[in-house]
């Protein structure tokens, strides 16, 4: 960056907080075990639930018997799904901006259809948590089976089970995309290469689990959340939302977070239960996953079946890329943001930051009877990040290039800015080319490869991986927003001044 | 069911009379009964050492460690530890280094770090490594936490008489 007159930078005017060391007042707190997470919390009154939970992957509930349980000394309530929906309403997570996008009414707790092993069938609710685990050992669920949809391959065969028959089929979503000349380009190609891509469900775990105590007030109609949560806005609308009650009757109080990672920007059925449950017995209700439910029910990620096909001439430049991308999300897209995004992203990003534009893409979002997919840290990127430098390592070595020049010889010149990629996203001032020169330099790239070659010589394999990747920042409210999910609010602050007493 | 036990034990120095399920652990004691939160519970089955507390000078998991187990124990807490001082040079290196996120796993780290450095003035970083292996960060904050605790070493052996 060229210095102003002043010989200053952009970087250094007064309110940049690049390259300074920023205070955190929260650090004393933490460190002396002083600080406030949501398992923490007790308020007076306040019971412990407990979730009962499928052990099956598909199945109806028969019949609950949980006469037992309720007459063990401590405990408050058992409470069924379809007594829950007395006061809360279920809900769809759909975006309209996700064309086609569909999925099934999903409610706090399972009515009589459980879709994955860990949904939960009731609630147990206690004086504390020991004592709706032990009520919740008696509570007795009689199931009858049915056959689950695991494989995400043949979740669409049409002799596969449809996991919700008002969907008509287990496809939840499908985009494709085809710009340029895909065909004509794979055509004239000196070499086309194609590869299948799989990816395991990753989840965050994150130290702290999912926590919150809800805490509804009848006498004062106020529903007051304590959540461990990245988007509190959210909680609050879609708590009021389904609930019967205004925004203004909702306050979320987000204190210390035990980590995120995109795993707590979601709304979980267990805690709109939560939050439904205080309205129901009156009294705050406080749950904590242990971490085998955290395993079971916090959302998953990345489950991805990818298979890409790259078109290369000789001198190196890329002619074109195609994917065909299918993903398992569980049995409903998760609330408010959809698992549709991952998908969609991945349409959006492979092949972005290189110069063809002929791309084909086709992405399928399959049901099944899993826990449920959603974005977390980095939606898409590392799939499609993968996807495309595998195809593009791939096409290098079918022509026999070095998989550094073969990048140098189709990302986007760095002048080449603003520019769009094939599937519409816009790039600004982004500079590939002058990361890679001082990659190169930094790591000593000509020399690594020497000692690479000689190395392999006395059997010993070394790896040097090379990859480009452009990171969607901010994208506002075109991610969900658009899409009609209220989930940030305006910021605001009330500042009042006060001279000290004398 | 089953009926309460009395313990009698010291935790923090002071002297604590209570009265406890036998199958109570030590983390949910301290949290729930004496309201000690700083002891966090991350996996409850001895894995990530967001628990670790000290008894009788040892460091353990307390949520593996029954709160029976403490009858007439001496019990030490990241609070303990914090209000006598004994490691308010590593807190300090600890924020010096940023060596915390979310925070959660720090005080496991902060008793799993002075446990180390009570025994060995001058670990190495493997040392340090190794000693921490049973505390997870999944802030992954492992770099800033090493190196916070080699600082604190270094500084203590200097200003050792």
């Amino acid at each position: 960056m060229s210095p102003a007159p002043d010989g200053l930078s952009l970087l250094d005017r007064p309110n940049s907080y690049i390259g300074k060391v920023v205070p955190r007042p929260n650090l004393e707190r933490l460190m002396q075990g002083r600080g406030l997470y949501v398992s923490d919390m007790e308020l007076p009154r306040m019971a412990h639930v407990v979730f009962l939970r499928s052990p099956h992957a598909h199945a109806n509930i028969v019949a609950i018997d949980a006469a037992a349980a309720r007459g063990i000394p401590g405990v408050i309530a058992v409470v069924t799904g379809r007594e829950l929906a007395m006061v809360i309403t279920p809900w769809v997570g759909v975006l309209s901006h996700l064309k086609g996008l569909k999925s099934a009414p999903q409610h706090a707790i399972a009515i009589d259809h459980v879709c994955w092993q860990g949904e939960a069938v009731a609630a147990v609710v206690a004086t504390s948590r020991a004592v709706a685990e032990d009520a919740a050992e008696i509570v007795s669920v009689e199931y009858r089976e049915l056959e689950p949809v695991t494989d995400m391959r043949t979740a669409l065969d049409p002799e596969t089970p449809v996991i919700h028959p008002s969907l008509g089929d287990n496809l939840a979503f499908e985009r494709q995309l085809d710009v340029g000349a895909v065909d004509q380009a794979f055509a004239d190609s000196d070499a086309v290469v194609e590869a299948e891509f799989v990816f395991g469900r990753h989840t965050g775990v994150t130290l702290e689990p999912r926590a919150v105590v809800a805490d509804w007030n009848v006498a004062e109609t106020r529903l007051t959340i304590y959540q461990g949560t990245q988007a509190p806005h959210m909680v609050q609308n879609i708590a009021a939302l389904h609930l019967g009650l205004q925004d203004s009757q909702v306050r979320v109080v987000c204190k210390d977070v035990g980590g995120s990672f995109g795993i707590k920007v979601h709304v979980y059925a267990d805690e709109m239960a939560t939050y439904a449950l205080s309205k129901l017995l009156r009294r705050p209700i406080k749950f904590v996953a242990d971490r085998v439910e955290s395993f079971n029910t916090d959302i998953h990620a990345r489950d991805h079946r990818c298979k890409g096909r790259i078109g290369v001439k000789r001198d190196g430049t890329i002619t074109a890329f195609e994917i065909d991308d299918l993903t398992g999300i569980g049995p409903y897209s998760m609330y408010p943001r959809t698992s549709a995004i991952e998908a969609n992203q991945i349409v959006n990003l492979v092949g972005g930051a290189y110069l063809t534009k002929n791309y084909r893409a086709r992405a399928r979002v399959v049901f099944q009877n899993k826990n449920v997919m959603c974005q977390y840290r980095g939606v898409g990127h590392p799939i499609a990040c993968s996807v495309t430098e595998g195809l593009v390592d791939l096409a290098a070595s079918r022509i026999g290039m070095d998989p550094v020049e073969i990048r140098r010889r189709n990302l986007v010149p760095d002048d080449g800015y603003p520019c769009a990629s094939p599937a519409g996203l816009k790039f600004e001032l982004l500079s590939h080319h002058a990361a890679i020169n001082k990659l190169m330099s930094m790591m000593d790239y000509d020399a690594l490869r020497a000692e690479q070659a000689a190395l392999r010589r006395s059997n010993i394999h070394r790896g040097i991986g090379i990859a480009s990747f452009i990171e969607i920042t901010n994208p506002s409210a075109a991610f969900y927003g658009v899409g009609g999910a209220r989930i940030s609010s305006q910021d605001g602050v009330a500042v009042r001044s006060m001279r000290p007493a004398r | 069911m089953t009926i309460p036990v009395a313990i009698s034990l010291h935790v923090n120095g002071e002297a604590v009379e209570a009265r406890v399920l036998p199958r109570l652990n030590l983390a949910d004691f301290l949290r729930e009964q004496l309201q000690l939160t700083g002891t966090h519970v991350g996996c409850e089955h001895g894995v990530c050492g967001a628990c670790t507390v000290r008894v009788n000078g040892d460091i353990v998991r307390s949520c593996l460690t029954l709160a029976v187990q403490a009858d007439r124990a001496s019990v030490e807490t990241i609070e303990g530890l914090s209000d006598s001082g004994e490691i308010a040079d590593l807190q300090a290196a600890f924020r010096d280094r940023n060596a915390l996120q979310c925070g959660f796993c720090t005080p496991g780290m902060l008793m799993a770090a002075q446990d180390l450095l009570k025994s060995e003035s001058s670990p190495s970083r493997q040392r340090i490594r190794e000693h921490l292996a049973g505390n997870y960060c999944r802030c992954t904050g492992y770099q800033a936490i090493i190196d916070a605790i080699e600082t604190t070493a270094r500084a203590r052996i200097g200003r050792a008489p």
